[in-house]
């Protein structure tokens, strides 16, 4: 590390960005930056501590959405009633995060920008066609989160552009829709895969997988399919690895049998 | 906005005021540990994933080691040697010895921390609220029952206190 700089203003981190581009790090609540510091795996030329900018903080209702400043961590999205009640899935990817101290901790944000294909609050990001907010000095876009992702660790982010929010459409509740995480435990373990669905009022069934394929798939397909032909659809869009967590043929059986359990039951 | 290596923060450590120049690497845990000598706090893993280094940032739960000490600047932060009234010891720290749920002491300060941060948010929790909320501190001695009857244990008489 060779600068280390520390703000509170949004106008500041811009300039930044700008300046120092994609040698900066951007540093929020820590927990996958300081994880991968504390073990000597990353050394960024520049690293910018965001953490005081209150402008990317809240979660705010608007009409037919939330809009949630990056900055918010896990825990201020898993006890937001509005979350709780009208955008569910994302509310139990937050609460299925870490552990109760990674949460008070770990922002939404940074999960997005460290975009893990195993990052817990993706596949509901991804299901429910939530946009994610960017800003450089140069502006602000727009980007669905369902394109935001390209691989492993890899976005559509300019090098100047930083994620300001995430706006997430509601209408998403306990009883029609969900999100399910393997893990090895339910705590403290880096998901194996994970499933995130709805069931809208037109026979729709939205079902997203993470941890199966490079970046976060959904799929949309009408109710009434038969087994055979729903897992054929399932198995075709993801293309699960082997790795420390579990083999890609493990992964294949498990997130199919999860998925057609929720489209015949509605729910696991 | 600051730029540099060595920051100057003011910060609440169990309830005196402080005032410290911190370099930009250090974490949270190692200026607990080695400026202040509260040695409570445990650097486990180092990567978040046993609690032992936990301590309270303006009232939660936060694991010490992935929290810079820059980040702290205009906190409060509350550890195990900020609990106890003078001469005395929490009612946590005491069910936690006579349930027998400490072993090897490693973890404890930071299971101590946790379950105090839920008690102060919930005095009645039920016992799947205490292990939902013990989730992030591992113990590989106790198995977890005793600490689990302890936090029970401190509820109850802390209600009582409380009347």
């Amino acid at each position: 590390m060779k600068i280390a700089i520390r703000t509170d203003n949004l106008d500041d981190l811009l300039k930044a960005k700008a300046k120092y581009g994609d040698k900066a790090l951007i540093l929020a609540g820590g927990t996958d930056v300081n994880v991968k510091r504390n073990r000597g795996l990353i050394g960024p030329e520049v690293i910018i501590s965001i953490s005081g900018i209150t402008d990317m903080k809240g979660i705010v209702p608007e009409k037919g959405k939330l809009v949630i400043g990056s900055l918010s961590t896990h825990s201020d999205i898993e006890n937001d009633a509005a979350v709780k009640r009208r955008a569910f899935p994302l509310h139990m990817s937050c609460a299925a995060i870490g552990s109760p101290q990674i949460r008070n901790t770990g922002t939404l944000g940074g999960n997005i920008g460290t975009a893990s294909p195993a990052g817990d609050t993706l596949p509901s990001l991804v299901l429910l066609d939530s946009i994610i907010n960017v800003m450089s000095i140069r502006g602000t876009r727009k980007i669905k989160a369902a394109k935001f992702f390209t691989g492993p660790g890899k976005t559509v982010l300019e090098k100047d552009e930083i994620i300001y929010s995430v706006e997430v459409p509601l209408g998403y509740t306990s009883s029609n829709s969900g999100f399910f995480k393997l893990g090895m435990r339910d705590a403290l373990a880096i998901s194996v895969l994970s499933v995130a669905w709805y069931f809208d009022k037109n026979g729709t069934v939205g079902l997203s997988f993470g941890g199966v394929s490079p970046v976060v798939k959904r799929i949309l397909v009408k109710q009434g399919l038969s087994e055979t032909a729903f897992r054929k659809k399932v198995s075709g869009i993801i293309s699960p690895i082997d790795d420390i967590r579990a083999g890609a043929g493990f992964r294949r059986g498990v997130v199919t049998d999860i998925a057609f359990k929720v489209y015949r039951d509605g729910g696991i | 906005m600051k730029k540099g290596f060595v920051h100057e923060i003011n910060f609440t450590v169990n309830g005196i005021k402080r005032a410290l120049s911190v370099h930009s690497n250090e974490t949270l845990l190692k200026v607990l540990r080695e400026h202040y000598g509260l040695t409570g706090a445990k650097e486990g893993c180092g990567g978040g994933e046993c609690g032992a280094c936990t301590v309270l940032l303006n009232g939660s739960p936060v694991n010490s080691c992935l929290v810079l000490a820059v980040e702290a600047d205009n906190a409060h932060i509350l550890t195990i040697e900020g609990i106890a009234a003078k001469d005395s010891i929490h009612p946590i720290q005491q069910a936690f010895i006579e349930y027998g749920a400490v072993q090897c002491g490693f973890c404890t300060p930071g299971m101590i921390m946790t379950a105090y941060a839920l008690l102060q948010k919930n005095p009645d929790p039920d016992e799947a609220q205490i292990k939902r909320a013990l989730s992030g501190n591992l113990c590989r001695c106790t198995g977890y029952v005793q600490i689990i009857e302890a936090v029970k244990a401190a509820a109850k008489r802390m209600k009582g206190k409380r009347g």
